[in-house]
């Protein structure tokens, strides 16, 4: 299992397309990442409640105390409009970056 | 059951925010370590051993509360702490001089 710390970068963009289905609160949403990336990605915990805080500064996100009968009340993080125009871009330019590094890698081992 | 809002108060410097957003902040990771410690009873775990998965979680304190400060801070401030020296203080408090 490769371990890789997640920077600012790679965090937004998954925090971003996790939440593009539906709201979610943040134990979920560490958790998604480590599960859909089947372990390849863990995201540090410690880093994933000032990144939500940033976006939701940044206007991308945002949250809501929502209360689930029987349930304590949980802080649900959602996008907002201008997160749904940004989620495209970033990925777009994770898509390059992705092109970038395989172009390279390629090149190396030829 | 841990008192996991408790835990988190004692151990999380001052975040320079709101008193109401600090009680937001402290319930939050409260609840992020709550449901480490279930899932981990869930698991099979001790309470122990469950107990000290869900706090390894947050190791660095005084860490995580800069990194909360430095989120929490007005965009305009964050954009201004991210400039060079010289051009933060060509800056004035009450906006850009005019050369």
């Amino acid at each position: 299992m490769v371990q890789a710390e997640l920077k600012k970068g790679t965090a937004e963009v998954l925090i971003l397309s996790l939440l593009e289905q539906r709201a979610r609160h943040g134990y979920e949403i560490a958790k998604l990442i480590e599960q859909q990336s089947e372990g390849v990605l863990e995201f540090h915990v410690a880093s994933l409640y000032p990144m939500l805080y940033r976006l939701e500064r940044r206007g991308l996100i945002e949250g809501r105390w929502l209360e689930k009968p029987g349930q304590r009340r949980r802080r649900f993080y959602r996008l907002t409009a201008a997160g749904r125009r940004a989620l495209p871009e970033q990925r777009k330019s994770w898509r390059e970056f992705i092109r970038a590094v395989e172009a390279v890698a390629r090149v190396e081992n030829a | 059951m841990p008192d996991w809002k408790q835990y988190v108060r004692k151990r999380l410097p001052e975040l320079r925010v709101s008193p109401a957003r600090e009680r937001e902040i402290v319930e939050e990771l409260a609840q992020q370590l709550e449901q480490r410690f279930a899932d981990e009873l869930a698991r099979g775990s001790s309470a122990r051993a469950a107990g000290e998965a869900a706090k390894a979680q947050f190791a660095d304190w005084a860490n995580l509360a800069a990194e909360i400060r430095r989120a929490e801070r007005p965009l305009a401030e964050q954009a201004t702490q991210r400039m060079p020296e010289s051009v933060r203080s060509a800056i004035s408090e009450d906006g850009v001089r005019s050369r």
